[in-house]
């Protein structure tokens, strides 16, 4: 019953917000162009296109231009339009009314074309893609934001104004790398060369080495969120993909909660005696690289050290920085945004290890951070991964916080 | 009172643990604590079969094994286990 009370009150509302703009006086009478890319095969085109043929009809000056940009003769124009716009993974279905670009199609996107529209009749207009048809150049200042109301921006001490959208995906960024990097899995190999070279007392060694370390980690970790960044932007419009990675995501989250509560029952915390082959050889290997008497082939040790740790850890903790990935390719942003995130991640993913390096770098005494923090990182993972596998598979517009 | 101290440097509940034995310890005038590494001596380690968890402390009382505590435990559960 509430269910369907909600659903009349968000289509009454919708209803509302489409009359209200539609009332807006018309001032000047030359057609606002939409200009459509999309797919045949695309199931959320075809749903936009209802849409937009339904606004053609009633609108007098509404005006839709197509492009199926499977066909050859459209292609340059895509990539074209998705380079100037600083969009080039966007898919379809695209839509781009005047200097606003906007990618896929949910019932936020009919709320934006309208608006768009009513924008456009009233107030100036440049139509981006008739310049970049007609060959010329495109000012980037052209480029507009969809966002229209100073509540959609929040004032940040310092930073000034910032997009509440990049907001939620800084945040996003800041507490899933925290608490992903209390995942003990790499933590372990660092403990033990910190040990290695706090034993040795020479300061600049323990500099070097230690942040040669951290460094080659936040590279490689870079790399593996890269990769998968990129193969997310290929398959987040494949909508079993997306059920299956929520359902992933799910399994992972309450296996998660299920340790956490184990451990809850569990009288002695401490650390868990596992992998003790590979753990030696391991050892073995900081042993002759901490103990190795000239700087630069210690180095090149570390590098090859921290390079195959990382990759062999990285099947431990996959789950958060693969959904973050998710999160960051459902939102389509520019290129350097995605490096730009990933890199929040990566370093508050490694804070907590910068930290631990730093007392020992300061004091000479190595301290680890307590099992409890683990333990409720845990908690906050599984939390965090079934709240996203939530989403994912029920409401994905939600996790496009842009 | 003699005690062995099970623990690794790849341990963070045996970094902590270490300080806060000695600490905890440190007033005490006759106790010993021996810390043995898990990697470095498999061998002594093994005769205190211990299990999974680090670190393991194991307390002796005239050559008698009077408590083992497993694990990480807050200065207040130690002082609870000692007073006992």
């Amino acid at each position: 019953m509430k269910c369907w009370i909600l659903r009349l009150m968000l289509v009454t509302t919708f209803l509302m917000l489409v009359g209200i703009s539609f009332i807006h006086p018309v001032k000047a009478s030359t057609p606002v162009v939409v200009h459509y890319f999309y797919d045949e095969s695309c199931t959320h085109c075809q749903d936009a296109r209802v849409f937009l043929d339904a606004l053609a009809i009633n609108e007098p000056r509404f005006k839709l231009s197509t492009y199926d940009v499977k066909m050859a003769e459209n292609t340059p124009l895509f990539n074209e339009v998705r380079r100037i716009f600083g969009k080039r993974h966007a898919m379809t279905p695209m839509i781009v009314i005047g200097g606003v670009m906007l990618v896929g199609y949910n019932e936020q996107t009919q709320v934006d074309i309208v608006s768009l529209y009513n924008r456009y009749c009233e107030g100036d207009y440049v139509d981006v893609v008739q310049m970049i048809i007609d060959g010329e150049y495109v000012d980037p200042s052209l480029i507009e934001s969809i966002r229209f109301s100073p509540g959609d921006y929040v004032i940040l001490p310092l930073i000034g104004a910032v997009p509440i959208d990049s907001l939620s995906l800084s945040l996003a960024a800041v507490v899933i790398g925290i608490v992903d990097g209390f995942n003990p899995c790499a933590m372990w190999i660092l403990l033990f060369l910190i040990t290695m070279l706090v034993g040795m007392k020479n300061r600049v060694r323990m500099w070097i080495l230690g942040l040669t370390f951290l460094v080659t980690s936040a590279i490689v970790y870079f790399f593996i969120m890269f990769s998968w960044l990129n193969i997310a932007l290929y398959v987040t419009g494949i909508t079993w993909i997306r059920i299956l990675i929520a359902g992933f995501a799910l399994v992972f989250g309450l296996g998660s909660i299920y340790r956490f509560l184990r451990k809850l029952k569990k009288r002695d915390e401490g650390c868990d005696v596992t992998n003790e082959k590979q753990r030696r050889r391991i050892f073995d290997r900081v042993q002759k690289i901490v103990t190795t008497q000239y700087l630069l082939p210690a180095m090149v040790g570390i590098i090859i050290l921290a390079v195959s740790v990382n990759i062999l850890e990285v099947a431990c903790s996959a789950a958060l920085p693969l959904l973050f990935t998710q999160i960051l390719a459902y939102n389509q942003l520019a290129s350097f945004e995605y490096y730009l995130y990933i890199l929040i991640y990566i370093f508050f993913f490694l804070l907590d290890d910068l930290v631990v390096f730093m007392i020992a770098v300061f004091t000479l005494r190595v301290t680890g951070i307590s099992t409890k923090y683990h333990k409720y990182a845990q908690l906050a993972g599984g939390v965090i991964m079934c709240t996203i596998g939530f989403l994912l598979m029920f409401f994905p517009h939600i996790i496009m916080f842009a | 009172m003699k005690c062995y101290l099970i623990s690794a440097k790849w341990c963070p509940a045996c970094l902590i643990m270490i300080q806060r034995y000695r600490a905890f310890f440190a007033q005490q005038i006759d106790v010993d604590i021996t810390i043995i590494d898990y990697d470095e001596e498999p061998e002594r380690v093994k005769e205190f079969a211990i299990g999974s968890t680090l670190p393991v402390l194991v307390v002796y009382i005239n050559h008698q094994e009077t408590k083992r505590i497993i694990g990480e435990k807050s200065l207040k559960e130690l002082q609870r286990i000692f007073s006992v």
